[in-house]
């Protein structure tokens, strides 16, 4: 299946959004996670599925004023 | 001097800082260090994939340094929601620093739609700090649905011209009832002390430290002149006059000496 990360298109194997992030191996402390415009709470990652052109959105923080 | 309090938080240092522009993390930590800031502001950007070891937040695990997301990047109210909803979920935080700018010239906060964003936020149980323009009616209708405090400006961000708002800001000082935290354009410690002499409750300062010569040494510098500048409005500045008022005693007491007379 393919889905969008952060606007680019990847293929995957992973069924949840806690796979995916391991198999992207995004480092998962300090980030927040949305499907479309939904946020998805990092307790709900595991039970999250992923589905075939999922937009999914991976943010964190840096440096601003 | 009295602590600040915004929100149910108390603040002994009333300087607050950006961690914008270093030149490096490492410089970023010892000046936000140096600063002896407790409220330093990080924005937000999508996770890198193909860099996804990004550790700027581990340089800022000081002590007493609590983290501010802004909202830096969204050009309306539905984004600065969803901005500050992710903001919340990766620093787990409910304080958000609200900027809507849609203008990448000027960076000019957009009234209307921090307006919209800062209401809704606030009902979302967020402490909502806004930065707008110098405008005392905004300032009190953003007071009126909740705000935390307001943040005018001097000048617009990374400008380092001082505060070219100076008058307007007189008038929010005046009629806030929350805290004034007079954030971009400050350009130099004397603007600091002078927003802080003025009764600004805070300042927030980004450029002027990081692009310094010396961050650090700035860093010090502004604490320094934001300690004095609180001070003297607490002191209470002796009035201005057109005319002189002597210090000294003008009793005439060389009157009367021949030699000295012309």
């Amino acid at each position: 299946m393919e889905v969008f990360l952060n606007g680019a298109k990847i293929t995957t194997q992973a069924a949840t959004l806690a796979e995916l992030l391991e198999e992207q191996h995004v480092p998962t402390e300090g980030i927040a996670v949305a499907i479309g415009i939904r946020i998805i709470r990092r307790a709900e990652w595991t039970t999250t599925p992923i589905a075939d052109q999922a937009e999914i959105t991976l943010i964190r923080a840096t440096q601003g004023g | 001097m009295k602590e600040l309090v915004i929100a149910d938080k108390k603040f002994s240092s009333r300087l607050f800082v950006g961690t914008g522009k270093f030149s490096s993390s490492e410089m970023m930590a010892k000046a936000v260090a140096a600063s002896g800031s407790e409220l330093v502001t990080v924005a937000l950007k999508r996770v890198e994939l193909d860099n996804p070891q990004d550790d700027m937040l581990e340089h800022l695990h000081l002590p007493g340094v609590n983290l501010l997301p802004n909202t830096s990047g969204v050009r309306n109210a539905k984004e600065a929601v969803f901005a500050a909803q992710m903001a919340r979920e990766a620093l787990g935080t409910n304080w958000i620093k609200l900027e809507v700018h849609p203008d990448p010239r000027y960076l000019l906060p957009d009234p209307i739609e921090t307006l919209k964003a800062a209401e809704e936020l606030v009902k979302e149980g967020f402490i909502v700090m806004p930065y707008i323009n110098a405008d005392p009616v905004l300032c009190k209708k953003l007071e009126d649905v909740g705000t935390a405090c307001v943040m005018p400006l001097g000048a617009p961000i990374g400008s380092n011209r001082g505060l070219k708002t100076r008058d307007l800001l007189r008038i929010i000082i005046e009629q806030s009832n929350v805290p004034v935290v007079v954030d971009a354009g400050i350009g130099a410690p004397s603007h600091a002390a002078e927003a802080m002499e003025m009764g600004a409750d805070a300042v927030l300062i980004n450029t002027a430290i990081a692009v310094a010569k010396d961050p650090v040494n700035m860093a010090v510098a502004f604490k320094m002149a934001v300690e004095a500048g609180r001070m003297a409005f607490e002191a209470q500045l002796a009035p201005q006059n057109l005319s002189a008022s002597a210090t000294s005693p003008l009793n005439p007491f060389l009157e009367g000496i021949k030699d000295l007379q012309l």
